[in-house]
């Protein structure tokens, strides 16, 4: 196309410049041969009218015509007005024709100078004939051969000295569109690129024609595109960082119920890759058929109600709170957004909380039953039996203990749980609550036929936390080791110093925990053996509250048990709590 | 069977399952003043032997126990020969629906829910055991092999499962 273009022009030039160059040659050749003639005439009428003075004072005879035939260098002929040659310098007058019709004769015939340019019939070659008007008529005529000769060495040499004029015209044309069409090819080159959006594509104008000035303009526009497609893609990679970083799925469906956009959590949530995703519709997505439905009624602008529904997902296993709002496509029709909220931590929370306050109405309902049983009891006839009444009086009197118990433990978690929780932080040795609990529990534990021992190191051990909470950490599991352990048994306190804090452990050898219950005992309420538990004023709220403890100070809390064998719980603390 | 027929002389049996000691012992208390004869069971387990191996007239069943929930005792009862039609009282923590019609579903006859007052538990206990002798003894049955014909209410079971007759 670019080649043709340049061709075209080249050709073009060419076919301009031989037809004015023919036209030229053509107008020059006409002008050079009229002015020849015009002269060569001019001259013969001259030399003819000094022949008619000649005549005049001589007369006519062969002698005279012949040697004025030869002064003037041309044939003479002398004709009688009626047409009839008198005498010729060439030929036999009497042996001509009447000449009254030759065209030059005619004319001077009619007291006008004539001429024409024939081929002579007596001579048989081309002649010009000049007559002028004289009585009688004097002719003139000269071979035309060496006029003819004379103009084509004229042009020969017209021709000769042009042809390098339109050669350099020529080559100095195709030098230019050359040239041009380099630079046209250059830009058109440049063009495509930038619409490929190679914006690394090089464009050097220059001179300072208009074309450099197109040149120039493209660089300054491929500059100007860069920059804006570079402020573009930073503008899009922040807000798809943005999409991608949010906690929920996203996706956009645009008019046509196609998947646009979706972002990680989406396609975490969908379990396809993006490119599988890309161009599906939303019954192809959703398993769920409430989503899928949705989405179409949103499409179709009946989905007024914008309150999420809640959906269980079932891989990964999520619940999920769905949203949608209509928002407008990339050609301005109305698209559908899709959030996936994941509110499995809050439902869970929800959970927890209801799990909770259904297990504590049942842990108070026992008691409740056990006093209000026994009180009735005692009223309507055990009062009198001596023997029973204590017994029931002494249930009443444990109940009573019970829901204390459990009153206090839920006020105690409700109180660690809450944020804020004041964390009274002192500088303290950390093995002043070992000792302490020891002192606490030694009567009981002897009461009960267990060893309490505690095992300290020599030296203090500075330790700066909240040493209440620490003292409260400990009874829990002190009292937790005294309920499960039998009689004869034994439970062992001790602190030791780690490297960046301290490893306070409580061992017992009691009945243990079953492995598959080691992870649960720290829920509230959880008990391994509930009648177990409740029967040693267990409120299934101790080890929860040690968890809690433990997390307010940057601790760890490690449960090892075997069944029959024992428990060893370890709680490290960070040596200083931030 | 061990209905009582004629004047009392043989007294019902109740058995207790409950994981609370001090429930048990105010049961038992209660039960053996008003003429019961009473066994325990603290677990699920210990239930379900001490029904098989002497099936007692009536059970009160607490819904949460330690080993097995009260629903798996009462539809292991109900799926074996000798404790399958034992009547069954629950006690229900107050306020779950839910356990209440469970319990029905799976066969139980009556439920009390906690806390609760001896006395009325007796009476429950008494009006069970009333309504179950009425139906025992009015209710004409015909049993051939698996086949069951209710010839008061116009049932048939087959298996134990009940055959679904059209209306005439």
């Amino acid at each position: 196309m670019i080649q043709s273009l340049f061709t075209r022009l080249v050709l073009l030039s060419t076919a301009v410049l031989l037809i004015f160059a023919a036209g030229a040659g053509v107008m020059l050749d006409g002008f050079l041969t009229k002015l020849a003639y015009d002269q060569l005439i001019e001259e013969l009428e001259s030399k003819a009218k000094i022949a008619e003075e000649v005549i005049k004072s001589e007369g006519v005879s062969q002698g005279l015509v012949k040697r004025m035939s030869e002064a003037a260098g041309a044939r003479v002929t002398i004709v009688d007005m009626d047409g009839t040659v008198i005498a010729d310098s060439k030929y036999e007058a009497a042996k001509m024709d009447n000449h009254a019709n030759r065209p030059e004769l005619v004319s001077a015939a009619k007291g006008v100078s004539g001429h024409s340019e024939r081929v002579s019939p007596t001579l048989g070659e081309e002649m010009l004939y000049v007559a002028i008007p004289s009585d009688p008529m004097l002719r003139l005529a000269v071979g035309l051969d060496y006029v003819k000769d004379a103009l084509w060495q004229v042009r020969k040499r017209i021709l000769l000295a042009s042809l390098p004029a339109v050669l350099i015209a020529l080559s100095l044309a195709y030098a230019i569109f050359r040239s041009l069409s380099r630079r046209f090819n250059a830009m058109r080159e440049f063009t495509l690129r930038l619409s490929a959006k190679e914006y690394d594509a090089e464009l050097i104008p220059s001179g300072k024609d208009e074309m450099s000035d197109l040149e120039r303009g493209l660089v300054s526009l491929r500059d100007e595109l860069k920059g804006q497609m570079e402020t573009l893609d930073a503008e899009s990679r922040r807000l798809r960082l943005l999409v991608d970083g949010l906690p929920d799925g996203v996706l956009v469906f645009d008019a046509d119920g196609r998947l646009a956009v979706a972002n990680n959590f989406a396609v975490e949530l969908l379990r396809l890759s993006p490119e599988e995703m890309h161009g599906l519709t939303a019954p192809q997505l959703f398993r769920n058929p409430e989503i899928a439905a949705g989405v179409g009624e949103h499409l179709s602008g009946n989905g007024g109600d914008l309150e999420g529904f809640r959906v269980n997902w079932p891989e990964p296993v999520r619940e999920i709170e769905v949203h949608f709002r209509p928002v407008p496509d990339e050609e301005g029709r109305r698209g559908v957004l899709v959030v996936l909220r994941d509110i499995s931590k809050e439902a869970h929370l929800e959970r927890v909380r209801s799990d909770f306050i259904s297990n504590m109405a049942h842990e108070v309902r026992t008691p409740l039953t056990a006093i209000r049983g026994a009180a009735e009891t005692l009223l309507d006839n055990a009062m009198s039996d001596a023997k029973i009444a204590p017994r029931f009086l002494d249930t009443i009197r444990r109940h009573t203990i019970r829901l204390e118990n459990i009153l206090s433990d839920i006020s105690e978690l409700s109180r660690i749980e809450g944020r804020g929780a004041p964390v009274n932080i002192v500088s303290f040795d950390a093995r002043a609550p070992v000792e302490e609990v020891a002192a606490l529990f030694n009567a009981e534990a002897q009461n009960r036929g267990l060893t309490l021992t505690s095992s300290l190191p020599d030296k203090p051990i500075s330790l700066v936390s909240d040493e209440e909470k620490v003292d409260s950490i400990l009874i829990n599991l002190v009292q937790n080791a005294l309920r499960y352990t039998h009689e004869g048994g034994s439970i062992e306190v001790s602190v030791k110093q780690r490297e960046r804090g301290v490893v306070y452990t409580v061992s017992d050898t009691g009945i243990g925990i079953p492995e598959e219950a080691v992870s649960r005992v720290t829920e509230r309420f959880y008990r391994v053996d509930p009648g177990r538990s409740r029967a040693q004023g267990g409120t299934g709220l101790g080890l929860a509250i040690v968890n809690h403890l433990v997390t307010l100070l940057d601790g760890k809390l490690a449960i090892k048990s075997r069944v029959g064998e024992g428990t060893t719980v370890s709680v490290e603390l960070p040596s200083e709590v931030a | 069977m061990f209905a009582t027929e004629g004047l009392g002389i043989e007294m019902e049996r109740i058995l207790i399952v409950d994981d609370e000691e001090d429930l048990l012992d105010l049961l038992y208390y209660n039960l053996e003043v008003t003429g019961f004869e009473v066994e325990k069971a603290a677990t699920g387990r210990a239930a379900l032997i001490k029904a098989s191996e002497n099936p007692p007239d009536l059970i009160v069943l607490d819904v949460m126990l330690p080993d097995l929930l009260g629903f798996e005792v009462l539809r292991t009862l109900r799926s074996r020969e000798e404790t399958r039609s034992i009547p069954v009282i629950l006690l229900t923590a107050r306020g779950e629906e839910s356990d209440v019609l469970v319990g029905f579903e799976m066969g139980a006859d009556d439920y009390v829910s906690k806390p609760f007052s001896p006395r009325e538990l007796i009476a429950r206990i008494r009006a069970v055991i009333k309504r179950v002798a009425g139906k025992e003894s009015a209710r004409p049955h015909i049993r051939y092999g698996a086949l069951e014909i209710d010839l008061d209410a116009h049932r048939v079971f087959l298996d134990d499962g009940e055959v679904v007759l059209a209306p005439q």
